[in-house]
């Protein structure tokens, strides 16, 4: 196992193990409370509608608003996290194989990781932050990953070439 | 191993007690299952619930429009109930097919695991188990529901889903202790090299990290693009029906309520096309390292690794049409899955011929 490998393959398996975790949490104690909250402030807005409150109804569904933004990035993290942890590891086990040296390796291998782990944090941080900072680290996040595959699939094709001129 | 150009760097992991042999073996079921269930839910599902859930809010809006809040409680506790419905057979679908990836690399990853076999063993089969158990459990939440249920939110289907997920944590919680058992210079230092030097390999390879690739990207469009625009436009929609509720405007809420449904389809279809181009892509690239197990003929190795190819190029593209061509483009998708279910099903079977190869040699040999 080279040190790249081992970056992808603990790194993504330590990701995999965080994202599960969160996934685990997430329907323990907020998930049920968050549908709930979703699905009653929707009803209630109409509900009072129905009344002619419509002011109060406006409240219920910027309540509705807020909740489903936050529901929609909580599921984000989740699947995000999972799903990059499983690149990554997959990943992992033919690294050793790219067209490139070691150092340009643990570059990538870094590289990749860093994205996999910021991608997610930035739609945590959409939850608890408003302005540009969110969006920025998840962009981050997405341009790392973006660009890792992108070389890696350059590595891939050298090597490929390679072994078709031995 | 006579078929193998380079089996000085080939090491078999499907040997009778090799725990990758299960996790292999184990995790192509589940991918298959969960791919099966994932066309029969498309078809069976997912269209007839978007109807009732036009349907109902539909009504949810007359109810309001009539100064009648009992009637909207009631209709939108059926959205819920449809919702519920839906949501759980896709989040059964998902869970099942990412336990089965996961169990793909865990296969792989054996060689690094500074384990007993024993141990190891036990791992991969309460893997397995609570991989099985997960997405039952996930779809039975919407039948169960609070049924002698000991706690107020949370059903057994529920606890049983969170509790098959645990054990995979714990699962991969160890192999990640015994990798780095290994990392210290524990453990048998085996020289594993995955060939993928291979045509088929090669090809799966090269599919499947451009459909990833895609994938990220048109994720990151969506994401830049239309993310934020869908969220605000679901909710001008909603306070445009509310004001037309208040003021009767009948023909208005039907374009509301039509606008409304188009969005949730535009969304939907967004999402879906990017999870399944990724999706396929990581399963391409798992079975390029799958292609030495596989004992078939040369043709018809190829033959499937163009047939899951095709049906993941296919799907995605397939599903984003929806939006513009419909149920037509919908069977279409429904179609290519069955590509990929089928080629992945004989890939399977050529895993299988290659166990009970390695079993007759093992056995010829003691």
């Amino acid at each position: 196992m080279t040190g790249s490998q081992k970056i992808l393959l603990s790194g993504g398996l330590a990701l995999a193990i965080l994202g599960m975790a969160y996934g685990l949490w997430y329907a323990l104690v907020d998930e049920h409370p968050t549908l709930e909250r979703m699905g009653v402030s929707l009803a209630s807005a109409f509900a009072e509608v129905a009344k002619g409150e419509m002011g109060q109804a406006r409240e219920s569904l910027k309540i509705y608003g807020e909740t489903r933004f936050e529901y929609v990035r909580e599921v984000h993290i989740h699947g995000h996290l999972v799903a990059l942890s499983t690149l990554l590891l997959i990943l992992g086990l033919y690294f050793n194989q790219l067209a490139f040296s070691e150092r340009i390796r643990l570059y990538l291998a870094s590289l990749l990781l860093f994205g996999t782990a910021v991608l997610p944090l930035g739609s945590l941080l959409e939850i608890f932050l408003t302005g540009p900072v969110p969006k920025a680290v998840a962009l981050l996040g997405a341009v790392s990953v973006i660009g890792g595959l992108g070389a890696v699939a350059v590595g891939f094709l050298r090597s490929a070439e390679r072994s078709r001129r031995d | 191993m006579s078929r193998h150009a380079n089996t000085r760097e080939f090491t078999d992991l499907l040997t009778a007690a090799d725990p990758a042999r299960l996790f292999i073996i184990g995790g192509m079921f589940l991918v298959i299952a969960g791919m099966i269930f994932g066309d029969l839910y498309a078809i069976f599902i997912l269209h007839p619930n978007i109807s009732n859930i036009g349907r109902e809010m539909g009504a949810a809006v007359a109810a309001a429009a009539a100064g009648d809040p009992a009637a909207v409680f009631s209709h939108f506790g059926a959205v819920g109930n449809f919702l519920e419905n839906a949501g759980t057979k896709k989040d059964a679908h998902v869970h099942i097919i990412h336990a089965g990836y996961l169990a793909f690399v865990l296969a792989f990853l054996q060689p690094w695991v500074a384990l007993g076999k024993g141990h190891k063993i036990l791992l991969a089969k309460a893997f397995l188990w609570a991989a099985v158990v997960l997405p039952v459990a996930i779809f039975l939440i919407h039948y169960v529901g609070l049924v002698y249920s000991p706690l107020q939110s949370i059903g057994w289907a529920s606890i049983f889903a969170d509790l098959s997920g645990l054990v995979l944590i714990i699962v991969l919680a160890v192999e990640l202790v015994g990798m780095w058992r290994y990392m210290r210079g524990n453990g048998d230092r085996v020289r594993s090299v995955f060939l993928l030097g291979g045509r088929n390999s090669r090809a799966l390879l090269a599919g499947g990290i451009a459909l990833v690739l895609v994938g990220f990207l048109f994720g990151a469009y969506y994401a830049c693009i239309h993310l934020e625009e869908h969220e605000c436009r679901d909710l001008i929609i909603l306070a445009d029906l509310m004001e037309q509720a208040y003021a009767r405007e009948s023909a208005a809420l039907d374009q509301g309520l039509a606008a409304y449904g188009g969005l949730q389809g535009e969304r939907g279809v967004m999402i879906a096309a990017h999870a399944h181009v990724i999706e396929l892509g990581l399963l391409a690239l798992m079975m390029a390292i799958v292609q030495p197990y596989v004992f078939l003929s040369r043709t018809w190795r190829r033959r499937l690794v163009w047939m899951m190819l095709g049906g993941s190029v296919v799907l995605p593209i397939a599903i984003y049409s929806e939006i513009r061509y419909g149920l037509l483009a919908g069977g279409v998708a429904d179609f290519a899955g069955l590509m990929v279910i089928l080629a992945l099903f004989g890939m399977l079977i050529g895993v299988l011929r290659h166990t009970g190869k390695v079993d007759a040699e093992e056995g010829e040999e003691s």
